[in-house]
């Protein structure tokens, strides 16, 4: 490179005699105006790059010409076109930066320890468990989901708002629908807007928040490869591990990050695996609140959903076909995080999640008025008493279930009812809580799973948890009382 | 693998043949991209011994001793180093992959790590990959 060519008049990059003879020849063949410089246009030819060939069919006339040159300068060489491209113009850019870059080790011992333990099986999978404990369980399970919640939802919502909105609609308004419909149990804005600011927010906004220093830190491609031969036996690759931690956030954002995933096959599991067997920050809180009183149900529940998530995976794996999953990653070097940096992709994401999820809520809570006031809803938990009774639990239970799939927590929280009011046993409670679990994604996740993955998947995955969840949930009460379990 | 019938040696992650069987990822039988031969997949055992004596360079010929060694990257140990010497694959969409990674021949490979999945230098970048993808990659020891 001679140093007088200035950087905006580019500087031409002379590829071998064929390529520059295809390259003149393609370049006077181009007649329509591009954005682009008709030698960028005839290079990306040449690599056959799909998009650029379909466009040049339409506005070319002498297209076959173009591509008679393709054809004849792809047959003098052995490889494909673009790596021969690529190989040139590499060996061009060696040769630059061997005249200006001098090469200095800078990784401080710290780093270099810290990159090397993260990585191995032996140190990495105790370290993964400390990370999820504290940043999964501690920060959001108990800080998130509990102190706060506690303070946002106990204080301020049962103490000030809504008693004050409950009389303030008593008052004004002379129809007792209309009043149900915007206060009291399931009201707009007692429950819908209670449940979408005071418990989903600061369960999410703490989620997002360690899952932002996770992101920043470098540390997740480190996860991918420590669990990527897991999730090739269910069908996944290790990138599956972002969407799938996010899961333990809200399901309904990761499906929605599902498509970051490479092909159909693994989207499809993915979403499926999603939707039974992975609970969202705001059930698991719940249930962990619920089960954390008796650790051997907890221990119960967590080895039975576990279970179930790798034998669905494996099974769906064997039977949806489509190619293998390859798994490829840049690993960055660990880095600290910029507050900065965190604290604003933090914001931005509860804000895009809060105005995605009002309008559900919104949906939610007017849906379960309407069941109310019409009285659909006392006949389909009539209906399902039979269904109850077959996994050993009391009929009350059907509300829980028939509320899990307008929200999974509402369900959940359902439960916490009814469990403080003493309806349930340890069995009966470790029932409810893996059947709920793997039971139906909620309307917000079910309507990204239908724009995500179009309605035939959807409805498939969904008619496919509907049974199986109850077929677990009976399967796992049969065991219990055979064995005569008590939790 | 080798092929019994040809003696051709291939990747036997990308040669499950019979085109749109739905079977044809569990059947337990590879298909040689040379010739056409069907047979079944190593074993595991048989696998794991092949590689080990591959990696260790014993039992190899005397002639492939003499020559520069080249081998794929799966098969050289964690800390060893080598130039990568080509990129053999059938399939543009892996290649895509592979040199959008910056993975070009020419360029210093090191591994740095083996299991669970391969984890490797190639000049500024640390590119972590599975077997599949590394048996692609085809490196020159010095």
């Amino acid at each position: 490179m001679s140093g007088n060519v200035s950087p905006d008049q580019g500087f031409a990059l002379q590829y071998d005699e064929p390529i520059e003879r295809a390259l003149t020849g393609i370049e006077k063949l181009l007649k329509a105006r591009y954005t682009f410089s008709k030698r960028m246009i005839a290079l990306l030819l040449l690599q056959e790059e799909a998009e650029i060939i379909k466009m040049a069919q339409l506005r070319e006339a002498s297209f076959p010409q173009i591509f008679a040159i393709i054809q004849n300068t792809r047959s003098k060489y052995k490889d494909p076109l673009r790596y021969v491209i690529t190989l040139q113009r590499q060996e061009k850019a060696n040769d630059i930066l061997s005249q200006v870059i001098s090469d200095s080790k800078k990784t401080t011992r710290l780093q270099s320890v810290l990159d090397r333990i993260t990585i191995q099986p032996l140190t990495g999978i105790p370290i993964l468990l400390v990370v999820l404990y504290y940043g999964l369980y501690k920060f959001v399970g108990q800080f998130g989901a509990g102190t706060l919640v506690d303070l946002i939802e106990g204080n301020l919502f049962e103490i000030y708002i809504n008693p004050w909105v409950n009389q303030f609609v008593a008052k004004t308004i002379p129809w007792h629908a209309l009043q149900t419909l915007l206060a009291f149990d399931y009201g707009i804005i007692t429950l819908g807007l209670r449940y979408a600011v005071a418990i989903i927010l600061p369960i999410v906004g703490t989620f997002f928040l360690a899952f932002s220093l996770l992101e920043d830190s470098g540390y997740l491609p480190r996860l991918a490869l420590l669990v990527d031969r897991l999730f090739k036996k269910i069908g996944l690759n290790g990138r599956a591990v972002i969407p799938m931690t996010l899961g333990f956030g809200c399901d309904t954002m990761a499906t929605l990050v599902s498509r970051t995933l490479e092909t159909k096959r693994e989207r499809v599991i993915a979403t499926l695996l999603l939707a039974l067997a992975i609970p969202c920050s705001a059930q698991l809180g719940v249930m962990i609140g619920l089960l954390s009183g008796r650790p051997l149900a907890l221990a119960t529940w967590a080895g039975f959903v576990i279970l179930v998530f790798l034998l669905v995976g494996y099974l769906a794996a064997k039977i949806i076909p489509g190619e293998m999953p390859a798994f490829y990653m840049e690993l960055p070097p660990l880095r600290l995080p910029r507050i900065s940096n965190i604290l604003e992709k933090t914001i931005s994401r509860m804000q895009w999640y809060f105005l995605e999820i009002v309008p559900f809520f919104i949906l939610a809570s007017v849906l379960i008025w309407a069941g109310n006031i019409t009285g659909i809803f006392d006949a389909i938990i009539n209906g399902t008493a039979p269904l109850m009774q077959a996994l050993g639990l009391p009929t009350e239970a059907a509300e829980v279930f028939l509320f899990g799939f307008f929200r999974r927590d509402y369900g959940a929280a359902g439960l916490y009812d009814l469990q403080k009011g003493g309806v349930l046993s340890g069995v009966q409670l470790v029932v409810a809580s893996v059947t709920l679990t793997l039971f139906v994604p909620c309307i917000a996740q079910f309507a990204i799973m239908i724009k995500e993955r179009g309605w035939k998947t959807a409805l498939a995955i969904a008619g496919f948890i509907f049974p199986f969840a109850f077929l677990c949930g009976y399967i796992l009460n049969l065991i219990l009382s055979l064995l005569g379990v008590v939790l | 693998m080798k092929c019994s019938f040809c003696g051709k040696e291939f990747n036997e992650i990308h040669a499950h043949g019979c085109g749109p069987c739905p079977m044809r990822s569990n059947c337990g039988k590879v298909k040689c991209p040379h010739c056409g031969f069907e047979m079944p997949q190593e074993n595991i055992i048989w696998r794991w011994f092949r590689r080990r004596r591959g990696s260790a360079g014993k039992g190899r010929g005397l002639q492939r001793r003499h020559r520069r060694q080249e081998c794929m990257l799966s098969q050289l140990a964690a800390t060893e180093e080598a130039v990568i010497s080509r990129i053999d694959t059938g399939n543009p969409r892996t290649l895509n992959k592979i040199m959008a990674l910056g993975i070009l021949p020419g360029m210093k490979v090191t591994m740095i790590q083996k299991y669970p999945s391969f984890v490797f230098q190639v000049g500024n970048t640390r590119v972590t990959a599975d077997e599949n993808m590394v048996n692609d990659i085809l490196v020159q020891k010095e």
